[in-house]
């Protein structure tokens, strides 16, 4: 049976999972052994993309190419894009339409944050495939619970221009409490808080013997680590320079790395010393930090978690009391600024046992182990986290699918016309808790096809359908014909159906040779591995070699090296292996003599 | 009356045959049936577990509507009604002036409507809970009428004494449940 892994999609790091016999795992780098992925993809002239450590290298250099944080931007349009986000990136201001989607403006391209982090999955997928010996081409993906419609259709997008089939997106809080395995609970009532790097959400659920019930979700998706970053930048370095500085962008990135790199240690230690250089603008800034400072400084934003915690429970009917275990998730649940205030809010101590990290990729390959049929002990019923409905006369929002309605869910609703002849009613859909339409978050408008009849006489029932995905699928049926009709569905901030397939047939060619290239590279580095240690061996330890054996290990040496020179990396692969295995009995002897001497006198640590 | 317990335990247990996530190997046909079924049961739970929602539901099935008439105040509240709702437009009217010295007491006043309303809607509950029992028993009586005498169609729509008591209760609950929405609206800006 085919595997189907876990990616947690993050807007620092983005991680995948999966879960063998030994149950859930991260799956680590093969090359370098690093599990977290920084979600950071930089574009470099030449249409070359770079991702991960290597792209943050270049965000020094080449600022403007380099998109850090791309979650921050998914399935929003121009309008949401900040002041400080335009300090940062460059973006293509369409003028006619000014509600569309973001685009970055990279070099002479146009780039689309689905496109960003369809980059960064390629790179995870890639990764799995290495070490799993496997291709991979179903995933679980996890976002914030608190993402809206558009949004969760922008990493559907992702993982599709990536080449991968998205089983499922999954809620993140959700997954963290799949990871936690709380199902050995009979009965509980548990508060999942995941503050990320971008993102906040907060979770209750109800568990029922296996059943992982949410009951209500709320949250910010505008709201992380970046933030608290963003804010010792401005107050503690930013605030010491001329205004013209401000704006740099090579001063504001490494004023943020500065900052965020600070935060970091003061989650260990109670003062560090914070400092800019910035050579060419000439800003040399340094100062002591105490951890208190920093609190005092980033306490309101951590305050503005605990209102969608307020909101959340009273959503559910429940006080702070009721609640019996608290979990922590995200990289800013390291601060213990945000433990000790969640902890107050609660009135508990909360659970931090798994890797706050690592928590939601691990959860993420439990729903997928659960969703390739191989366990059924455990079951989610998640929410919708916005309220759906539909723009009426005046301007009003009516109501569908109240917010924390479970998923799936569906409605059905009529429609007609208002005068004869009529051929079509269009229809404008949002998602939001506000009265008024513009205080709404649009989500699409479609069209109901009509025949030519007097006023009120056609009759159309438009289905709403919320999938497991908290994605809207909208059908429509002629009541006086039975017959399905089909509906043009435009988002508000995405990519069209049309638009996704070409850019798919644009980045197909480019994703094959990637994987070969990824496998190729891993092969040799290896093989050079190996050989680095065989030479190394080889001229250290020539006194224990015995007969004919320096000619045999020459011989396969340079066999291995004949096909490094070349691509095939499985022929590279065997060889490598043939080297190990014809090297085994040498470095045996090597090994033992070493013990016979450490037991003398040395460390092995020294050898 | 309804039990929840085995009301929610229905719920879990259908929850567990029919749910996407346990069908997602499946062909297309049975994946689509397996959403189609669970976002009806998800409707069904909704509507079951919530008091107003289910006597709603449950009047429609007898062919009776509550109608939309939430906007006008039902007459056995309205002496309580307005009283809320002149509180509340104190509230407005010291925060547009911006009297602090007055906001602080009609905090106090207003988390007394409050405590008011909760109580009320209690009381509400208890009675739609008796209502329903009663018709529980009409509506036995009735169908053995209807065996015995099957031109006793009539008999079969249990008094409408007790229709009418319940449509006012659901619908008094309702229009508080609106009203309580606003007093928290006008709690939160304090």
């Amino acid at each position: 049976m085919e595997h189907i892994v876990g990616i947690d999609l993050g807007t620092t790091n983005s991680l995948i999972a999966r879960v063998d016999a030994a149950g859930p795992r991260v799956i680590a780098d093969s090359g370098t052994g690093q599990k977290p992925l920084p979600s950071i993809v930089s574009f470099l002239a030449n249409d070359r993309v770079v991702v991960g450590r290597e792209a943050g290298e270049l965000a020094r250099t080449q600022p403007l190419s380099t998109i850090r944080s791309v979650k921050r931007f998914m399935g929003l349009g121009m309008e949401h894009v900040s002041p400080e986000d335009r300090q940062r990136y460059r973006f293509v201001d369409d003028q006619e339409d000014s509600a569309s989607l973001v685009r970055f403006a990279i070099h002479d391209r146009q780039v689309t944050p689905p496109e960003v982090s369809a980059v960064i999955l390629r790179a995870l997928r890639d990764r799995a495939a290495v070490a799993l010996q496997e291709e991979v081409r179903q995933v679980v993906i996890t976002v914030p619970a608190y993402f809206n419609d558009s949004q969760r259709q922008a990493t559907k997008d992702a993982g599709k221009l990536a080449g991968l089939e998205v089983i499922r997106l999954l809620n993140e809080p959700t997954a963290a409490s799949l990871a936690y395995g709380l199902n050995t609970k009979e009965e509980g009532l548990i508060a999942v808080y995941d503050f990320g790097g971008g993102t906040f959400d907060v979770s209750i659920l109800r568990l029922h013997t296996g059943i992982f019930e949410v009951l209500s979700t709320n949250g910010n998706t505008r709201l992380g680590g970046d933030d608290i970053d963003q804010c010792i930048a401005e107050r503690f370095l930013l605030a010491e320079l001329a205004e013209a500085l401000r704006g740099d962008v090579h001063v504001l990135n490494n004023a943020l790395r500065a900052a965020e790199k600070a935060k970091q240690v003061l989650s260990e230690q109670a003062e560090t010393t914070l400092s800019l250089t910035v050579p060419d603008r000439g800003v040399q800034l340094s100062r002591r930090l105490t951890r208190h400072e920093m609190e005092a400084a980033v306490d309101d934003i951590v305050a503005r978690t605990l209102e969608p915690c307020r909101q959340a429970l009273k959503d559910a009917g429940l006080e702070t009391q009721d609640i019996e275990e608290v979990v922590l998730v995200g990289g800013s649940t390291r601060m213990p600024l945000v433990r000790q205030r969640v902890g107050e809010f609660f009135g508990r101590t909360p659970l931090t046992a798994i890797d706050p990290d690592e928590v939601v990729a691990l959860g993420a390959a439990v729903q997928a182990d659960t969703l390739s049929g191989r366990r059924r002990d455990m079951l989610l019923l998640d929410v919708v986290p916005l309220s759906l409905g539909i723009e009426t006369m005046g301007g009003v929002m009516s109501h569908l699918v109240e917010r924390n309605t479970t998923i799936p869910a569906s409605v059905k609703e009529m429609f007609t016309t208002a005068v004869d002849d009529q051929t079509a009613v269009a229809v404008h859909v949002l998602q939001g808790e506000r009265e008024l339409v513009q205080d709404c978050r649009s989500l699409a408008r479609f069209s109901i096809p009509i025949e030519p009849k007097p006023a009120g006489v056609p009759r159309v029932e438009v289905t709403f359908m919320i999938d497991a995905n908290g994605i809207l699928n909208v059908s429509a049926t002629d009541l006086r014909t039975g017959l399905e009709r089909s509906l043009e569905v435009k988002p508000s901030y995405g990519l069209t159906d049309e638009e996704v397939e070409r850019l798919l047939e644009e980045s197909i060619d480019f994703a094959e040779e990637d994987i070969e290239q990824r496998l190729l590279i891993e092969a040799r580095t290896e093989a050079d591995t190996v050989l680095h240690a065989t030479d190394k061996a080889l001229s250290q330890n020539a006194s224990f070699l015995q007969g004919g054996e320096e000619e045999q290990i020459a011989q396969v040496v340079q066999k291995v090296r004949e096909a490094c020179a070349g691509e095939d990396y499985d022929l590279i692969r065997d060889l490598t292996e043939e080297l190990s295995q014809v090297t085994t009995p040498f470095a045996q002897r090597i090994m033992d003599s070493s013990i016979q001497e450490a037991l003398g006198e040395k460390q092995l640590s020294d050898l | 009356m309804l039990d929840e317990q085995a009301l929610a335990k229905t719920y879990y247990d259908l929850s567990r045959q029919l749910h996407p996530d346990l069908h997602q190997t499946g062909a297309a046909e049975e994946q689509e049936a397996s959403l189609q079924n669970t976002a009806l049961l998800n409707r069904a739970y909704r509507t079951l577990r919530d008091p107003v929602q289910r006597g709603r539901y449950w009047l429609e099935r007898n062919g009776e509507h509550l109608g939309k008439e939430n906007n006008t105040v039902p007459p056995d509240l309205a002496l309580f009604v307005f009283a809320v709702q002149e509180k509340l437009a104190a509230v407005r009217e010291a925060q547009s002036a911006g009297t602090d010295a007055a906001l602080a007491g009609l905090k106090a006043e207003v988390t007394q409507v409050r405590g008011d309303l909760d109580d009320r809607m209690r009381g509400l509950q208890q009675k739609l809970a008796a209502n329903f029992s009663k018709w529980g028993q009409t509506d036995r009586k009735s169908k053995r009428a209807l065996q015995t005498d099957p031109q006793a169609g009539h008999v079969y729509s249990f008094s409408a004494e007790l229709l009418s008591e319940l449509k006012r209760v659901l619908s008094d609950m309702a229009y508080l449940r609106t009203l309580t929405r606003d007093v928290e609206k006008a709690l939160s800006t304090l």
